[in-house]
């Protein structure tokens, strides 16, 4: 598991093999200190499905670490403007070529194909379209359907009246 | 004209609008319809009747009631709903009789059972002897809409430890289906189908349209960065409010919502840092990310203006402009990118300045402090209505959830969404008790101790779809609502 963790750590994803199905939120909790012991509910993929998340503190992620948990499971890691210790290039060289290209919402730009999933590897990366990564997403290898149903989150949000 | 006929003028209007048969009328009632209501009977008299029947300054307050013609007619004394009746009118009327806890049957039909529940009312506010005729007139009306106002049945409901959840939930009739679709539709309809003329000048304006356009959205522009930008204080941590501050106030948010839905539903406190953001970090660092993000952000708030400030619709409708149609498109594109451009800087401003973004149970608001101890009560109470409303939105069941993101925006997904989100964090709001003990714990070290309960709490700002939900809600029953929203039976609210 320690593998697993420190390319977490190390920030490169070259070789991830994506979380093991039996991750635990505890040991990911252990390694990466928390921002704060508030714990948030949110809803994950197309599913809905009910998803705990917490906030951690690690280097090179100047937006920190989003880590949802399901019971004990640890089942996602969400890093916004993560700061790579490859390029992005030589990342999705090594990861070759993704599944699907999805869609995503950027504050209120709409990016279209700009997310590069590859399920098999369980990474998922979040594309601009100046092509830099602005969020990068890890969870268990699984196939598309899987992912587009119970990992994808989305991020749309609306102004207050 | 007879009332009879001026009601009936003005359903077979609304019907002619796609509304429902029954009387129930979308969110707007334009002037222009009233107009074409004249018109259809021929008779400049008729205008007055009917605003004597909607939107005459006496209209029924109540979202569950308002703008219903013949409960409006009711109220202003130009019908009574008796045994007989039938339809939609009926259906509201036993629905609220049932969620204020007068059993009563929900079936449209005005039988002897809702004439008893009509009756039981009337006797608990006080009617007596043939007062209390089992008659819907025009003071039991009065007296059923203020009931509704403050949200109380709804909460004892909530509350009661004795019922079960879904006790008192009911299969929704295909009228009642009907009639909740259209409740929950925000699609405008324009009055007749018809486009007004476009006039690119007009006799009261020595300028024409576009120049009209592009003034008003330089004088909005300049406004908005006064009101977000230059009078907010310099972003250092004494201006900011901290963590503990805001996660103070969202701790008494989830508990009053508990209070109201915890036997429905409860979860965790929405905290700072976690689902609690600055907005204007979080957009300073996405627009930084991004060129075309910042692009995207500058036209963002140039098209929120053009599509929704006061002033330019003001202008559209003296001008009979429809920004969508090619020929004014064609004056407000080339506007459009100049002011993007000229003033890219300020939008940029105001986009990172903007004070508040929600989604999904999190919220991006801005930490400044205000000038003055009263000021900063008000930010406050602000936050502390805001995250009422985000907290319920994180008790909302997932099969919900799916229900309405199959909805089209304007067919229902945004009032599930937001509308009936507000509705029930009003329930909360409405049910407060602004005491001592509540103002020091939201107010803080802001708290006038000397005169602890004068300070004028803000209303809370609420996205207009609550009211298509409360209408909703006066269709289906708040059971029916709740179990929906908080347990995930959308059975019930199936439309």
């Amino acid at each position: 598991m320690s593998e697993v963790w420190d390319a977490v750590a190390t920030r490169d994803f070259r070789d991830w093999r994506g979380l093991p199905r039996d991750a635990r939120y505890a040991d990911f909790d252990a390694r990466f200190p928390r921002l704060t012991d508030a714990e948030a509910r949110g809803l994950l993929g197309s599913a809905n499905e009910i998803a705990y998340y917490r906030v951690h503190l690690a280097e090179g992620y100047p937006q920190h670490l989003k880590a949802w948990r399901q019971d004990t499971r640890l089942v996602l890691i969400e890093a916004t403007l993560p700061v790579l210790a490859t390029t992005l290039p030589e990342l999705t060289a090594a990861l070759g070529e993704p599944a699907a290209l999805l869609d995503f919402r950027w504050d209120v730009l709409d990016v279209p194909e700009g997310v590069h999933v590859h399920p098999d590897r369980g990474i998922a990366l979040f594309v601009g379209p100046e092509g830099q990564l602005l969020r990068l997403s890890l969870f268990a290898p699984c196939d598309l359907a899987e992912y587009m149903a119970t990992r994808r989150t989305t991020d749309r949000l609306v102004e207050r009246p | 004209m007879a009332p009879e006929r001026t009601a009936a003028v003005a359903r077979s209007a609304q019907r002619k609008d796609g509304q429902g048969e029954d009387g129930q009328r979308g969110r707007f009632v334009s002037a222009e319809r009233v107009l074409a209501l004249q018109g259809a009977a021929g008779n400049s008299a008729v205008g007055a009747l009917v605003q004597r029947t909607v939107g005459d300054g006496h209209d029924l307050r109540g979202n569950r009631f308002k703008g219903n013609v013949t409960l409006e007619a009711v109220y202003d004394g130009e019908r009574t709903l008796q045994r007989g009746a039938t339809g939609l009118p009926v259906t509201i009327l036993q629905q609220a009789l049932a969620d204020a806890a007068f059993a009563s049957t929900v079936n449209g039909q005005f039988g002897p059972r809702t004439r008893d529940a009509v009756r039981a009312f009337q006797t608990a506010k006080g009617m007596t002897g043939a007062a209390a005729n089992g008659v819907l007139n025009a003071a039991t009306m009065d007296l059923l809409d203020q009931h509704f106002l403050g949200h109380a049945p709804e909460r004892a409901i909530a509350t009661d430890p004795t019922r079960a959840l879904t006790d008192g939930t009911r299969a929704l009739s295909p009228a009642e289906q009907a009639a909740l679709r259209a409740a929950v539709t925000t699609e405008q309809r324009a009055p007749g189908g018809a486009l007004p003329t476009f006039h690119q000048t007009i006799a009261s304006s020595p300028d024409p349209y576009e120049v009209r356009i592009r003034d008003a959205l330089n004088a909005d522009i300049t406004a908005q960065h006064t009101r977000l930008v230059t009078s907010r204080p310099p972003r250092t941590p004494a201006n900011l409010m901290g963590a503990a501050e805001i996660d103070r106030v969202a701790g008494r948010a989830k508990a009053v919502t508990d209070a109201v839905f915890g036997r429905y539903q409860t979860g965790p406190a929405l905290a700072f840092g976690l689902n609690i953001r600055d907005q204007f970090d979080v957009r300073s660092a996405e627009i930084a990310a991004s060129p075309a993000a910042a692009d995207a952000a500058a036209a963002w708030r140039v098209d929120k203006l053009l599509q929704g400030e006061d002033d330019i619709k003001e202008i559209d409708r003296q001008h009979g402009a429809v920004q969508s149609r090619a020929a004014e498109a064609a004056l407000i594109a080339p506007i459009r990118t100049a002011v993007i451009a000229a003033r890219r800087a300020e939008l940029l401003a105001i986009h990172r300045n903007w004070p508040a973004s929600a989604g999904g149970g999190e919220i991006n608001l801005q930490r400044y402090r205000g000038p003055t101890a009263a000021a900063n009560r008000n930010i406050l109470w602000r936050l502390f209505s805001t995250v009422i409303h985000e907290y319920v939105h994180t008790l909302e069941h997932p099969t919900h959830v799916t229900f309405r993101e199959a909805q089209a925006a304007q067919r229902g997904g945004f009032v599930l969404r937001e509308g009936m989100t507000d509705y029930f964090a009003k329930m909360v709001w409405d049910g407060l008790t602004f005491d001592t003990a509540l103002r020091a714990h939201i107010e803080g070290t802001f708290h006038d101790a000397a005169n602890p309960t004068a300070h004028p709490i803000p209303p809370p700002a609420r996205y207009d779809e609550w009211i298509n939900a409360e209408r909703a809600v006066g269709i289906i029953g708040v059971r029916n609502a709740m179990a929906a929203f908080f347990l995930g039976r959308t059975d019930l609210i199936r439309m």
